[in-house]
């Protein structure tokens, strides 16, 4: 277990920056997972931090001691790092069965060290794969083959590479239990990167949302679905509503918006008067007879566990802006109709201006 | 604790991979270097010397010569893809590989029994007398075998299976729906093939009739053996007749020119073949299938040249070694052998162990120099083995020349030629030619493996060495098998080169047919012309069995 502190690192390839300027600090026992769309720097910064790619500038420490340091000359190779490595293509060595591949990493295992790995392969049900080649086995098998492999010399570091995307979904819920568990157990410090957001809700202590080589936001997973901190964050964890408004009272938590006023939980800080966008959760509304706002029906989306609504804001201010809501599936209505509704506060909150610096 | 061990890393830094890769590179370059260096040294009257005499009829005879032959080969080796890959006829599938078959025959082995056969003495104008009752020379017209024409000819039909497989390959490759789309728009098969196929094969082409030109400029065998005055016989003339090493070596840069003029062709049409792949749906392809008179002709079309490639020559020169079984056993034949055999052996061994560490030191450094100087290092290939030898034997005798004067200063002694005319020099020789081919095979079966093999083992704790040989070996196993086979067979032909550089009274398989040959004792030498076709064989069997998997899609794989 150790604790990974990256400061102010950048990367590009050639012309082209794909990380600027980023620190970040996973704890010493800690899950956190990189969230961002393919391209933004995710895969390069593993490889930064594991040694396959040279640093150029800031500094990679693990338990404090510098790993990659270029301003020192310093360059730990990756075999010296103590990282395990999980690659999105899983990359088992095709010559080695499976018990080969799992204990590439170990020089001379010890018997105890033997019946660990035995014991792991049994919890993660591949025991009897043990003498099989890799091209034999199924997308599910070869990813905890490679996840034991790269656990099995008790590495100070786990960095997972998009480590269910090549599963197809019915397997996913599964493997990610699976995996959860085994690196929970192991407790070792682990640092993943994901383009999906459930998965990094599900898995992660902490998420650090990356956009463009840069770090958007870092949160516990209910923090950034509940307190986006920008539009893009908003966006790439689910589904949102921005607006634009004026803090009404930073007491009553309040914003005068293009819609009305809307009750927000979180305000950043912002003092009365101060300009204001706001994101508002679909699941935010709540439709209610009595409500504030009046709306039209545009289209209804019936997904099983939710209904999913467009309603067109009806009355002298905000008419004709379009809202998406999540509602109960109970909902009995029709296109074109009338219906009122009234915002909660829970999943409401105040995020930077996303037309501003 | 401060910080991990490791160590200071700028873009290039130097370390045991990146110096050795360099080294390496610099050490199979030098001799193309230093032709290149000598021809700009002040040579004096030479260069105007050699321009007034005898350069414009090399010069002459060689374009003439390669022209020749890349027609030949250019028509035979396209007409027998296309038959094979998109034509139903009997006896397709076997004629799929024996079209290979002429590639184990050296050109010069050919060009002896032909000149056995077809002069005035041998069987077949005796037969044409025996028949029309002719008597002598005066009484009618026979082509001279012994010509530029009779060169054309020879090194046509055994250099056609170049362009034959990588046309083949091309078609293979491309997708049906092209064609098929221009026969709905109302073209018949015939215009199909040459408006869609020949066009999108094209690059394909260039490329094979590159390796064929250089191959013939390279040819000293057949040259020597016929009087044709080329470039590479001229090399040989000059230097080892005329004694002038200077003369010899500015020749080599107008063989240069003409090998990096074929390098250029080669290397721009592989750049350009990428691009034209232009679907990556595959279906079965279309057959057209042939009957009576349409199915005859295609069959005796690639039947033709095996036959004269391979049959002929291999029946005649196993009918000589059985009747000369005794006489040929007499000429040491087992010594010429096994020196042949080791001199091989070594030499691909070499050149497969400095392929792998050229090719790993690239991908694990991933620095364009590096790239640059090994594909600098592999231009070998192109070059005639003539020219390189000289590039080897310069720098050599310079060496030993102050090797002596060293000793000798310091201690009187005299040691003797360390390295010019030692079988050092030999292998060194065949590495500076023969690496491309290993080089390149390595580096195609090391792309198959992704990169993120070689992250998985260096952060499971292996150095890149022992990733080398724990991860990359095993899995290109069958690669660097491939590329030692390919080095034994080239170097157990070759000729040029082994005459220049091997020590005195040293007698490879190939040089000794040679002279024996020239020795007018066919014979004799039919046994050792044999066992170097045998050998060649080897990589037909290869290339045959890899070709049927270069269509993508159709499951092959290997």
């Amino acid at each position: 277990m150790a604790r990974l502190e990256i400061e102010t690192i950048s990367h590009s390839y050639g012309a082209k920056a794909v990380i600027e300027d980023l620190s970040l600090t996973v704890e010493a026992g800690e899950i956190a997972c990189l969230l961002g769309p393919s391209g933004c720097g995710k895969t390069t910064l593993l490889r930064l931090v594991a040694g396959l790619a040279p640093l150029q500038s800031g500094r990679i420490r693990l338990d404090g001691s510098a790993a990659s340091d270029p301003a020192r000359g310093v360059q730990a190779p990756p075999e010296k790092r103590g990282v395990g490595f999980m690659f999105q293509d899983y990359a088992l060595f095709p010559h080695l069965d499976v018990f080969r591949n799992i204990i590439f990493g170990v020089d001379d295992p010890s018997p105890q060290k033997l019946a660990e790995i035995q014991r792991a392969m049994i919890q993660m049900d591949i025991v009897e794969l043990t003498n099989a080649y890799p091209h034999t086995l199924s997308g599910g098998q070869q990813q905890r083959v490679a996840l034991l492999r790269a656990l099995a010399p008790a590495p100070r570091l786990l960095l997972l590479d998009e480590p269910f995307s090549g599963l197809d979904v019915n397997l996913r819920a599964q493997v990610r239990e699976d995996t959860l568990g085994l690196i929970r157990q192991t407790g070792v410090t682990t640092l993943m990167v994901t383009h999906d957001p459930q998965e990094a809700m599900y898995l992660a202590d902490r998420i650090l949302v990356m956009r463009e080589g840069r770090i958007e936001q870092s949160g516990s997973p209910r923090e950034i679905y509940q307190f986006p901190a920008t539009e893009f964050a908003a966006r790439f964890v689910g589904q949102t509503n921005i607006l634009q408004g004026i803090v009404l009272s930073n007491r009553d938590d309040e914003v005068m918006t293009t819609i009305g006023t809307v009750p927000c939980l979180s305000m950043r800080g912002l003092e009365f008067g101060a300009d204001a966008f706001i994101s508002i959760r679909p699941e935010s509304f709540e439709i209610d007879p009595n409500g504030p706002f009046r709306g039209e029906i545009r289209s209804i989306r019936y997904a099983g566990q939710s209904v999913m609504l467009e309603v067109e804001v009806l009355g002298e201010i905000g008419g004709g802006r379009r809202l998406k809501m999540r509602v109960h599936p109970n909902l009995r209505a029709d296109v074109g109709e009338e219906i009122r509704f009234r915002v909660m506060p829970d999943f409401v909150t105040v995020i930077e201006d996303p037309l501003g610096d | 604790m401060d910080a991990l061990p490791g160590r200071a890393n700028g873009r290039l830094g130097l370390d045991l991979w990146t110096g050795g890769t360099l080294l390496l590179a610099f050490f199979i370059a030098a001799p193309l270097l230093s032709v290149a260096f000598f021809a700009l040294q002040p040579s004096g009257d030479i260069w105007r010397h050699l321009a007034a005499t005898v350069l414009p009829r090399y010069v002459k005879t060689t374009i003439a010569l390669m022209l020749g032959v890349g027609a030949g080969a250019l028509v035979i080796g396209t007409c027998g893809a296309w038959l094979v890959t998109l034509c139903r006829f009997p006896g397709r599938r076997i004629f799929e590989w024996a079209l290979l078959l002429p590639l184990a025959m050296p050109s010069y082995v050919v060009a002896y029994v032909y000149t056995d056969v077809f002069e005035f003495a041998g069987p077949a104008q005796e037969a044409l007398r025996e028949i029309f009752g002719w008597e002598s020379g005066r009484d009618y017209w026979f082509p001279e075998i012994r010509s530029l024409g009779g060169a054309i000819f020879v090194m046509t039909i055994t250099l056609y299976p170049y362009v034959y497989l990588l046309a083949r390959v091309a078609f293979m490759q491309q997708s049906v729906c092209i064609l098929e789309v221009s026969r709905t728009l109302g073209k018949t098969a015939w215009r199909s093939f040459f408006s869609i196929a020949l066009p999108l094969a094209r690059p394909s082409l260039v490329i094979g009739v590159s390796l064929v030109l250089m191959e013939a400029l390279n040819d000293f065998g057949t040259a020597d053996f016929f009087a044709v005055e080329t470039l590479t016989a001229g090399i040989f003339d000059v230097w080892l007749n005329a004694n002038n090493l200077p003369g010899a070596a500015q020749l080599s840069v107008v063989a240069l020119g003409f090998a990096l003029l074929l390098l250029w062709a080669e290397r721009t049409s592989r750049r350009e073949r990428r691009y034209h792949h232009t679907s990556a749906r595959y279906q079965a392809l279309p057959s057209y299938r042939l009957g009576g008179a349409k199915a005859l002709g295609a069959a005796a079309a690639c039947l033709l040249p095996i036959c004269f490639g391979f049959i002929l020559p291999a029946s005649v020169l196993a009918n000589y070694a059985l009747s000369f079984y005794e006489e040929s056993f007499s000429h040491n034949f087992h010594s010429t052998l096994s020196n042949s055999l080791a001199l091989a052996s070594f030499s691909a061994l070499l050149c497969a162990g400095a392929g792998v560490f050229l090719a790993y030191g690239v991908r694990l450094k991933r620095s364009p120099a590096l790239r640059s100087a090994a594909r600098f290092a592999s231009v070998g290939y192109a070059v005639p083995g003539a020219v390189l030898a000289v590039g080897v034997l310069i720098p050599m005798g310079k060496m030993d020349v102050a090797i002596q004067g060293l000793l000798k200063g310091a201690f009187g002694a005299s040691v003797g030629l360390l390295f010019s005319g030692t079988l050092l020099a030999v292998s060194y020789g065949y590495a500076a030619r023969f690496l491309a081919l290993s080089y390149g095979a390595v580096e195609s079966s090391l792309l198959r493996i992704t990169p993120n093999m070689d992250g998985a083992a260096r952060t499971l704790g292996m150095s890149p060495a022992k990733t080398l040989r724990r991860v990359h070996l095993p899995m290109i196993r069958g690669g660097v098998l491939a590329a030692a086979i390919l080095v034994f067979v080239d170097t157990m032909k070759e000729l040029p080169m082994t005459i220049i550089l091997r020590p005195f009274n040293f007698e490879t398989l190939a040089t000794q047919v040679h002279q024996l040959a020239s020795d007018e004792l066919l014979e004799e030498s039919a046994l050792g012309a044999l066992s170097i076709a045998a050998a060649g064989l080897l990589p037909v069997i290869y290339l045959s069995r890899t070709i049927r998997s270069a269509r993508p899609g159709s499951g092959g794989g290997d």
